[in-house]
């Protein structure tokens, strides 16, 4: 099975298109939501800095990888 | 018909003279005659707002709306508004950021605050449950430190508007300030938080946003993204964000210079701004939700006078149009510097630089002394002096006091003819000189209803054929044609005046929709918008429709100013620009005339439907089905 991974954390913008598009695709209400996705991007030191996460139950299918346009994370 | 998708479907009332808090259903007609986000936020404005109610009373209301858009995927649909009435101009006052639209995931589409609380108070919102909070310990702190104090009590999951010194001391010029960096900037808003002891809001939801017809949008998503990735320059977009244009701009001479007494020069500016030292600053990129973009910079100072300072710009032309031309400060550092200010005490910098370069021009001509700024020695381009300036506006300490009462009142308070020098319309603070060039960002800096100047962003900044006018009306949907012989005709193939009513039209939708309104988004076809909008809320409307909501939310802002009192008179330029040349290089370009400015305006009035007068012809109110 394949996986996702965080490559390049510096990188995040924190435009939260990953997670919106885990919930959308991925979640069976086909609903946009950040707290129903299994990607998490959290602000750091109070700036606008952040860290991204999986969660245990990503699938790995990769559709956080499509959506994210900064090069945040790759699909191995 | 069950609940529209796009919507988070509520309206969260809060008034604070009571303390109390509704959640009423957010109704189809408003859906359907208004689209959301700045639409919405009219209409409830325009309801709610009686003329009676001064912009600082409680009875001024804060409306924060959400469009249908923000919280989905759809590119660049991130973008709250800001209402209320105007404390700098007493119309109608609005604006847009990138920050807030997690309200929708709380399960609210506007969020309608009103009254005043009887002590500093901040309002927590998290799903249903909703807190005024007491604020005693955060007032008086800037907008950095509120932030920080609010992060660390609730958690950095949520996201702080907030307002600074500026705002709390009701300077007609203060913002709001999102996530220490995304401003409501224009317009006073702050000021408005301010009147009514509310420091800041916070807001984190876990709900979700729901699709109509889930396949038909995944279909038009992917259209979107397709046509929208492959657009050329977006790497730029990213880079450098709104300095994408700089060298373009300076060498059009759109950079006032010195207080609008000349025009930059093009060299001067691409040394000053100079692009390399910019992104060499630049440690990181930073997005509004949801844009695939992120034209805004995390910059970090290394070494010089301000080592360590870390702070995220957002629109970086801003400063640079405010501070670097009009007050004549060079170089990043020292801009960076004012953009901290700006941002940790909650102003504007286009209204505060505007009120900043005035008065270096009247010290220098020896209108005011060192006596009136009681020893502060200004110049241009003076970093020390105009920082301090700065501080003392939003503290309204000594000088700063008079500069803090805005564009209308502070010309009063200080008289001796100082109002000629001073480059604004109806109390708004102005971006662009009228005599260069003659675009519909400019022009419509004079008839705007909206108060503050993107509110017609277009593809005339530049100079432009009839031919590329048409083809891009075509690519983009707008103006219909029928309209191009009186629309887009002229030397350069357009009317100013009358394609400002289209283009104001259609940022209206992108406002109503939470779309950001920078070229990239401005490319897709209104209809494919229209597509989206349809299957996402499961409301029918093709592109006419929605440019209709947009026009019939515009004359609706019209109707509102009109109500305060604003007439055909109001719709001018300052004194000076229709008086006096200004110099670019060895050009020169004449004041611009009346008989220029009558003609613009009844061309304007005209394409919109609207009488000589200014006021709105009974068949347009039927047309847009409006009974005011
Ligand atoms: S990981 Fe990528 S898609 Fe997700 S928030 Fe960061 S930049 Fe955006
Ligand atoms: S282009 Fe810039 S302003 Fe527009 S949505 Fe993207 S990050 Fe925000």
């Amino acid at each position: 099975m394949s996986e996702v991974r965080v490559t390049k954390e510096e990188n995040c913008s924190g435009c939260r298109l990953c997670a919106l598009a885990c919930s959308f695709f991925i979640s069976p209400e086909r609903a946009f939501s950040l707290s129903k996705s299994q990607i998490r991007v959290a602000r750091t030191d109070g700036e606008n800095r952040f860290k991204v996460g999986l969660l245990e139950d990503c699938l790995g299918c990769g559709i956080c990888v499509d959506y994210c346009h900064y090069g945040v994370l790759s699909k191995e | 018909m069950e609940k529209a998708g796009g919507f988070a479907g509520s309206i969260l009332y809060v008034d604070l003279s009571q303390r109390s808090v509704t959640k009423e259903p957010l109704s189809q007609e408003l859906m359907g005659d208004f689209l959301g986000g700045a639409g919405i936020n009219t209409k409830l404005a325009y309801d709610l707002i009686k003329p009676a109610d001064d912009s600082l009373s409680p009875g001024n209301v804060l409306l924060i709306g959400a469009g249908p858009f923000v919280g989905t995927i759809i590119p660049g649909a991130g973008r709250c508004s800001a209402t209320a009435k105007s404390p700098a101009s007493g119309l109608f006052g609005s604006n847009t950021t990138g920050y807030f639209g997690t309200l929708k995931f709380a399960g609210y589409d506007h969020l309608v605050t009103k009254g005043k609380a009887d002590r500093p108070v901040y309002l927590k919102i998290r799903d249903n449950e909703v807190e005024i909070r007491d604020a005693s310990h955060i007032w008086g702190k800037d907008t950095w430190e509120a932030t920080d104090a609010i992060w660390e009590e609730l958690g950095q999951e949520y996201e702080v508007l907030s307002i600074g010194p500026a705002g709390e001391n009701l300077v007609r010029s203060a913002n709001i300030i999102g996530g220490k960096y995304s401003a409501f900037a224009r317009t006073g808003l702050g000021a408005v938080m301010g009147s009514k002891n509310l420091k800041a809001i916070a807001v984190y939801g876990t709900g979700s946003i729901e699709v109509a017809d889930v396949e038909a949008f995944t279909q038009l998503l992917d259209r979107l993204y397709k046509e929208f990735t492959a657009q050329a320059g977006l790497d730029g977009w990213r880079t450098y964000g709104t300095l994408i244009s700089l060298e373009a701009m300076a060498k059009a001479g759109l950079y006032p210079h010195k207080n609008f007494q000349e025009t930059g020069e093009a060299d001067r500016c691409i040394e000053a701004f100079n692009l390399d030292n910019f992104a060499k600053l630049k440690v990181g990129d930073v997005a509004c939700m949801s844009c695939p973009i992120g034209c805004k910079h995390f910059v970090e100072l290394k070494e010089g006078k301000y080592a360590g300072l870390k702070l995220t710009v957002s629109c970086a032309n801003a400063p640079t149009q405010s501070w670097g031309g009009p007050c004549a400060i060079e170089g990043w550092e020292e801009i960076f510097r004012c953009v901290e200010l700006c941002n940790r005490l909650g102003l504007d910098y286009y209204d505060t630089a505007g009120l900043i370069a005035w008065a270096i021009e009247l010290y220098k001509r020896r209108i005011i002394d060192n006596k009136d700024t009681q020893g502060l020695e200004l110049d241009w381009g003076k970093a020390d002096a105009i920082e301090e300036l700065i501080q003392k506006i939003a503290h309204k300490d000594g000088f700063g006091e008079i500069l803090a009462q805005g564009l209308i009142e502070a010309p009063k308070r200080i008289g001796r003819n100082s109002a000629y020098y001073l480059s604004q319309v109806k109390g708004i603070g102005l971006v662009f000189d009228p005599r260069v060039r003659h675009s519909v960002e400019v022009v419509s800096q004079s008839f705007n209803v909206r108060g503050a100047h993107d509110s017609a962003l277009s593809v005339t900044m530049l100079p432009r054929t009839r031919e590329k006018m048409i083809k891009f009306a075509e690519r983009i949907g707008f103006p219909p044609r029928d309209a191009w012989d009186r629309v887009l005709a002229g030397p350069e193939g357009f009317n100013a005046a009358r394609l400002s009513k289209w283009y104001e039209d259609n940022v209206t939708v992108l406002d109503s929709l939470g779309v950001c309104q920078f070229a990239p988004f401005q490319r897709p076809n209104i209809a494919l918008w229209a597509e989206l909008y349809s299957a996402l809320t499961g409301i029918k409307k093709d592109a006419t429709e929605l440019l209709k909501t947009g026009e019939r939310a515009w004359n609706i802002r019209r109707a509102f100013n009109l109500r305060e009192g604003a007439a055909r008179k109001d719709d001018t330029f300052p004194e000076r620009t229709m008086r006096e040349p200004v110099k670019f290089g060895d050009k020169e370009y004449s004041p611009f005339t009346q008989e220029h400015l009558t003609e613009l305006i009844d061309d304007y009035y005209q394409e919109r439907g609207w009488n000589s007068d200014g006021t709105i012809s009974q068949e347009k109110l039927d047309e847009l089905g409006l009974r005011l």
